[in-house]
């Protein structure tokens, strides 16, 4: 429970220790985890892969027969270094890194999936419909706006401020709303010395809400100075990465970031190379952030749609619908494929250019949330996704 | 610890104080500021209609360029790139007025109003039409007519497109009848009502917003600005709150804009929303009464009025420390505004390069999670003091604020920033730990995060 860390004997003993120097292992953040609350021990990282990932390339349907024809440039192949996954899937060559997580069982897929948002396929509305939960056609409306992730989190027992934590500067509208959660930057640092730090909380003392919210930001860059983590000089995928694992790794359940990049509109073979390889980084280093902790981690990336099934004029795709989620994290249930492949050929698209969509990727999502932390499933039809029907358990976590 | 109402002016409803300005003459010197209308606009008319014609040819050069027309390739990129210079140019040009003006009470209402009226960049070329907006439909109508102000934000650019007004078509329109993919959006109607008039509990239902939404289909835009599209206007009759209409002329929105604009339910609305966002996250009802009542007066809906009221009323000049947690906090904004007036900044020292340039200032505005023109809502920015007074909100101002702090302790004493910032406000906590912190630059950044410098 945070009261304890809270209390004066805690904190004074916390500064004590580092005023003489204490090593990480003297208070690692991992001591934070007894203090962990209702929530328990699993954890779920949402990704959120901004700019519209091409399924078609990332986990590239190499097996169907019209694949090469839609993609005459760019058509991920194994025999160009794409990984094989199942004899009818490969992973993209940038997203080689994960190939050992699906040897072992901890990554997944979905594919041909994607949220309700349709037609208009404009990134703005779509990412709002992605994270928003929304089940309109045309994209959320209205002037409140809060994310499923942030309705799940209200529906946890024992959530608190560090239950939840948004990682980077850039706005995750999937974690605002009503229930509070934490944002913080990779490269945020509180720079002061610490008798200014002394000073700061003099300073702040003179109001409560001043006083609550440093108390809290010192206490949470103190700790990312006692376990050493250094502040990221240059906010990439592995700093986000990285600070996310650290606050899973203490009192921190959920944790959520975005990258970006995807959107791949001419010269894809070049493009989408670096935003697979930092999304591989991220992964990646989430694993060997979370250490024994990954195996109670499940981690959703996903995107606001997919792209058009064609390459267009300048090499590149454009927005589409259907799309991949990817799945990675030790509580996985193993390597699979799930969703339901609607082929390539031309009458098997959606309105004769993009993937279909076979699948909700809201289901993939709330059964996640199910699989993690037992929420139920009326509450996740009714207030996480109001109108989802989570159907059949496609059984992603273990 | 009082402050001086001479103090609580600049403080409250100003921009800051300045070492190179004289001291604030108070309540009186803010009605000076609103008794003629407020000059500097940024852009004009034909500004205005460049930026709206750049939109225009940017879809073709869009369509060439994807054909294999290098030359329209190459001048695609070019708007591109002209596109992000706006953006960051834009983005300069206001803070910089903020933080230099003589008249920081104009700044403070127009941005206020700009709030009401919020609209977020969908691309870079929307974005451009932003800055028209506030500066030509918002600006001039500060102290005018409340209704005036509304048809002419509604009928800019930046907000048909932003709440997709531009493709809404009736359902019986000539365009929809061609082509059955076409039909009624009702976002913008839906907005007006719920954010920019009546109010979400307002005497509307989805009656209303679905005819309403009827009669303003047909307000798009061009290259020159609003365009009544008569071949999208829905024939037939509609009724807003009672009231009906039976032509297809633009002029139907436009009066039951006006309807809408005298409403007592607008009022009310209003009123509160200024007196929330100037004097307190709960403000009193006698003050926000008064406020409605002078709102309605003899003329109906008139802004000077209702901005008068407030000044007037002696609720609106209640003691920080009596309001509480209900006293307002700077927005991050504010905070970088007035930081950058204590400092003395000039527009030049905000440049790129400079010493108050776009890292401590644009981009620091994304770091404490106010980007300019990227609200996240058409609901504005969040006025509470919780929703920014977070552990990882303040940990982004005092990320900033150390490094501004380095800036603004290599040209000026710390004690000295920290008298010309907050005069009489400087509370005693915050001068002790500015006099006793061990380096200038953490003095000034414990000045800059200090409740008696973020809150009003």
């Amino acid at each position: 429970m945070t009261e304890d860390l809270r209390s004066p004997s805690r904190r004074a003993l916390l500064r004590a220790g580092l005023a003489l120097g204490c090593s990480a292992a003297a208070f690692p953040l991992m001591s934070r985890v007894t203090f962990a609350s209702a929530p328990g021990e699993n954890r779920l990282v949402a990704i959120v892969l901004r700019g519209a990932l091409d399924g078609l390339a990332a986990v590239a349907p190499y097996g169907d027969p019209h694949y090469r024809a839609l993609r005459p440039t760019l058509a991920v192949l194994p025999e160009n270094g794409a990984i094989d996954l199942d004899g009818r899937f490969a992973l993209h060559p940038a997203l080689a890194p994960l190939a050992p997580l699906w040897r072992r069982g901890e990554l997944a897929f979905a594919h041909a999936v994607s949220t309700p948002y349709r037609d208009k396929r404009s990134h703005f509305d779509g990412q709002d419909a992605l994270e928003t939960g929304s089940g309109a056609a045309d994209g959320p409306t209205g002037a409140r706006r809060d994310g499923w992730l942030n309705r799940a989190l209200s529906l946890m027992p024992g959530a608190e401020a560090r239950t939840a934590v948004a990682v980077g500067r850039e706005r995750m509208l999937l974690l605002e709303g009503d229930a509070p959660a934490l944002g913080w930057a990779p490269d945020g640092d509180l720079r002061l010395s610490e008798p200014a730090l002394h000073l700061l909380e003099r300073v702040l003392a003179q109001d409560p809400l001043f006083a609550e919210a440093g108390r809290e930001a010192i206490m949470i860059d103190r700790e990312l100075d006692a376990g050493g983590m250094e502040r990221a000089r240059r906010v990439d995928a592995r700093a986000l990465a990285a600070l996310a694992a650290r606050m899973l790794s203490a009192e921190s359940r959920i944790a959520a970031f975005s990258l970006g990049g995807f959107d791949t509109h001419k010269g894809q073979a070049g493009a989408i190379r670096r935003p697979l390889e930092q999304l591989a980084e991220a992964i990646e280093a989430l694993r060997q952030g979370l250490g024994p902790n990954w195996a109670r981690t499940t981690v959703l990336c996903m995107t606001e749609f997919g792209r058009t099934a064609h390459e267009n004029g300048t090499r590149g795709t454009d927005h589409g619908t259907g799309g991949v989620m990817l799945f990675a994290g030790g509580a996985l249930s193993g390597a699979r494929a799930h969703g339901r492949w609607p082929g390539l050929a031309e009458g098997d698209l959606y309105q004769g250019r993009d993937l279909m969509p076979t699948d909700d990727l809201r289901r993939y999502a709330a059964w996640a949330l199910r699989g993690a932390f037992g929420l139920p499933r009326d509450a996740l039809e009714r207030t996480v996704f109001p109108g989802l029907d989570m159907g059949a358990d496609p059984r992603l976590l273990a | 610890m009082a402050v001086s109402r001479q103090t609580l002016a600049e403080l409250r409803f100003g921009c800051g104080f300045r070492p190179d300005r004289p001291a604030p003459a108070g309540p009186e010197d803010l009605l000076r500021q609103i008794a003629a209308p407020p000059r500097g606009a940024l852009v004009d008319e034909a500004e205005a209609r460049r930026r709206y014609a750049i939109q225009d040819g940017f879809v073709a050069l869009r369509r060439r360029a994807k054909q294999g027309d290098a030359d329209a390739a190459r001048r695609f990129e070019q708007t591109l790139a002209e596109g992000r210079r706006m953006t960051r140019d834009d983005a300069l040009a206001r803070l910089a007025r903020a933080a230099t003006t003589p008249d920081g009470f104009v700044e403070r209402l127009h941005r206020f109003w700009c709030g009401h009226f919020a609209v977020a960049r969908r691309n870079p070329r929307h974005g451009a039409f932003i800055l028209p907006m506030q500066e030509l439909a918002i600006r001039p109508h500060l102290t005018g007519r409340f209704a005036d102000m509304l048809i002419a934000a509604t009928k800019s650019p930046a907000m048909l497109f932003y709440l997709d007004q531009s493709v809404s078509a009736g359902p019986n329109s000539r365009m929809a009848r061609r082509n059955p993919r076409r039909g009624l959006n009702e976002n913008l109607a839906r907005e007006i009502l719920e954010l920019h008039t009546l109010g979400v509990h307002g005497p509307y239902d989805q009656r209303d917003v679905r005819d309403f939404a009827r009669l303003l289909a047909g307000w798009s835009h061009d290259a020159g600005g609003f365009r009544f599209r008569e071949n999208m206007a829905e024939p037939g009759e509609k009724t807003v709150l009672g009231r009906r209409w039976r032509g297809m002329g633009p002029e139907g929105a436009e009066e039951a804009l006006r309807m809408l604009a005298d409403h007592p339910a607008t009022a009310r609305r209003l009123a509160f929303k200024m007196a929330r966002h100037f004097v307190s996250d709960a403000p009193p009802a006698p003050l926000v009464d008064a406020m409605a009542r002078a709102y309605a007066g003899a003329t109906g809906g008139d802004l000077g009025a209702m901005t008068r009221a407030m000044i007037a009323h002696e609720l609106a000049w209640t003691d920080r420390a009596r309001l509480g947690p209900a006293a307002k906090v700077k927005k991050p904004w504010d905070l970088v505004v007035s930081t950058l007036r204590a400092a003395g900044a000039q527009e030049a020292d905000l440049a790129p390069g400079g010493p108050f340039g776009p890292p401590l200032t644009i981009r620091a505005l994304e770091g404490m999670g106010q980007p300019i023109d990227s609200v996240p809502g058409p609901d504005g920015w969040k006025e509470e003091a919780d929703a920014w007074i977070t552990p990882g909100g303040l940990a982004a101002r005092l990320d900033w604020a150390g490094r501004i702090g380095r800036v603004i302790a290599a040209r000026t004493d710390p004690r000295d920033f920290a008298r010309v910032a907050l005069r009489d406000a400087l509370g005693r906590e915050t001068a002790f730990a500015v006099s006793a912190a061990g380096e200038r630059w953490e003095a000034v950044a414990l000045l800059l995060v200090s409740p008696d410098f973020n809150r009003r």
